[in-house]
């Protein structure tokens, strides 16, 4: 079977200066996809419910997280529940002495969280979020279900994507590659990049955030479609 | 009614994702398909529904249904939002253009915009239907941007009859149509060029 994925003719053809053609089609050229392998992060259905942030309040009980999730929802979710998670290119701004400073790499005490519902425990406190979110139609989400394949809606069967590097997939943002050397579950705001067998990883890395390969982002990584990034879909081309 | 083969058929669809529409108008859109030529549907619309008519824009229809009123080699010339060049719901439609035409010239303008009230970047994509692979293969795909008005790319001047004004119309077609090279930049225009079997392999990394 002959498959086609698509490229960027747009990007490529009409719109680049002509000289990334002629560096293409160099002997020495090599592409980024040569270098390392690229995941589009999840496309959960629903980030508000599947994504839950690190409440102020600490939780009263040893091995939980006390975090906010699904329409003002709070509770107790156990930390074996939840994976860290990197939902958003402003989630790595961030205030040092009155400065705003843009994180180079996800902390590894983030305080975004995956939820990740272990196949072999339900939780009280996870099935009360599931039922406020079943209470509010999250399941009936056509990704939702999607997504479960067939099994509990909650429990969301497409691979997780915590590549090492971190690139925020729309091009129009200002950030480079971001070291996710912690391992952070990334949505679909961001591709994921891995170094492929025999390339070093923080090669990989120096590699993503030269100059050059920026420049080529902002030639070929192009937004897909005009709706707002939580129902864009569609490929970064490196 | 039914129609001679057209040599050509030249479309304006409308520029909407597939999801804003009522079900009235998709089921208007599925049911004309169904009674088209099956050999130019593509595959992904002759099952149910699926998720990724989700993304899909409207005037994917109008090129599958389109082409079924051309003669063997009749050509479909589209104007058309131009994000589906770079977007996975618009791999469908390149696929199907490499697979079913020759894809002959692809105009974009950064001069200026051919419709005010569009919010989106417009393209034009002139294309033959061909069943000969060798030929598609061969094909050189060009690709224009345009770096001035229409109007000055035509020289047209005040007064000219419409003769004339055809004429500098066809020249300019004429011009763009037998570009040589890879790629050009000028101040009219830039254009790359590629062959369609190349175009086929980029799209399948």
């Amino acid at each position: 079977m002959i498959i086609y994925n698509g490229s960027p003719w747009r990007s490529r053809f009409l719109r680049s200066p002509k000289i990334g053609l002629e560096l293409v089609a160099r002997g020495d050229f090599a592409a980024v996809g040569d270098l390392g392998t690229v995941s589009l992060g999840a496309k959960t259905g629903s980030d508000q419910f599947f994504f839950l942030a690190k409440s102020q309040a600490r939780a009263a009980t040893t091995g939980r997280w006390r975090v906010r999730g699904f329409s003002g929802w709070e509770g107790e979710i156990p930390k074996a529940d939840l994976l860290p998670a990197l939902q958003s290119p402003k989630d790595l701004d961030t205030d040092r002495d009155g400065m705003r400073v843009r994180l180079a790499s996800v902390p590894s005490r983030g305080d975004l969280f995956y939820l990740a519902v272990r196949s072999n425990r339900f939780d009280r406190v996870v099935r009360e979020y599931v039922h406020y979110g079943e209470e509010n139609g999250v399941h009936r989400g056509d990704l939702v279900k999607s997504n479960a394949a067939g099994g509990d809606w909650f429990r969301q069967t497409r691979a997780r994507v915590t590549s090492r590097w971190a690139l925020p997939y729309n091009s129009g943002y200002d950030y480079g590659a971001v070291d996710n050397a912690t391992g952070a579950v990334l949505n679909g705001r961001f591709v994921g990049v891995d170094a492929v067998a025999g390339v070093d990883q923080d090669l990989l890395g120096a590699v993503l955030n030269s100059t050059f390969t920026m420049v080529a982002r902002l030639l070929e990584g192009v937004a897909t479609v005009p709706v707002n990034l939580d129902e864009a879909v569609g490929s970064c081309y490196l | 009614m039914t129609l001679a083969p057209a040599a050509t058929v030249v479309c304006n669809p409308p520029y909407v994702a597939l999801r804003r529409l009522g079900d009235d108008r998709k089921n208007e859109a599925a049911n004309a398909l169904r009674q088209d030529s099956k050999a130019l549907v593509p595959n992904v619309l002759k099952g149910k529904p699926n998720y990724h008519l989700y993304f899909w824009f409207y005037h994917l229809y109008f090129w599958f249904h389109g082409a079924q009123f051309l003669d063997d080699e009749g050509r479909l010339v589209f104007i058309t939002s131009g994000e589906w060049l770079d977007s996975d719901f618009g791999a469908q439609l390149q696929r199907w253009l490499l697979e079913n035409t020759v894809i002959e010239l692809v105009i974009e303008s950064v001069a200026e915009t051919w419709f005010t009230e569009a919010r989106v970047g417009t393209v034009v994509l002139c294309a033959r239907r061909c069943s000969s692979q060798a030929v598609r293969d061969a094909n050189p795909v060009k690709f224009t941007t345009l770096r001035l008005p229409l109007a000055n790319l035509y020289g047209c001047v005040a007064d000219e009859d419409d003769a004339d004004h055809i004429a500098h119309v066809d020249a300019l077609r004429d011009e763009l149509l037998t570009l040589a090279g890879a790629f050009s930049e000028t101040n009219r225009f830039d254009h790359s060029t590629i062959t369609q079997a190349d175009l086929f392999a980029l799209g399948q990394r």
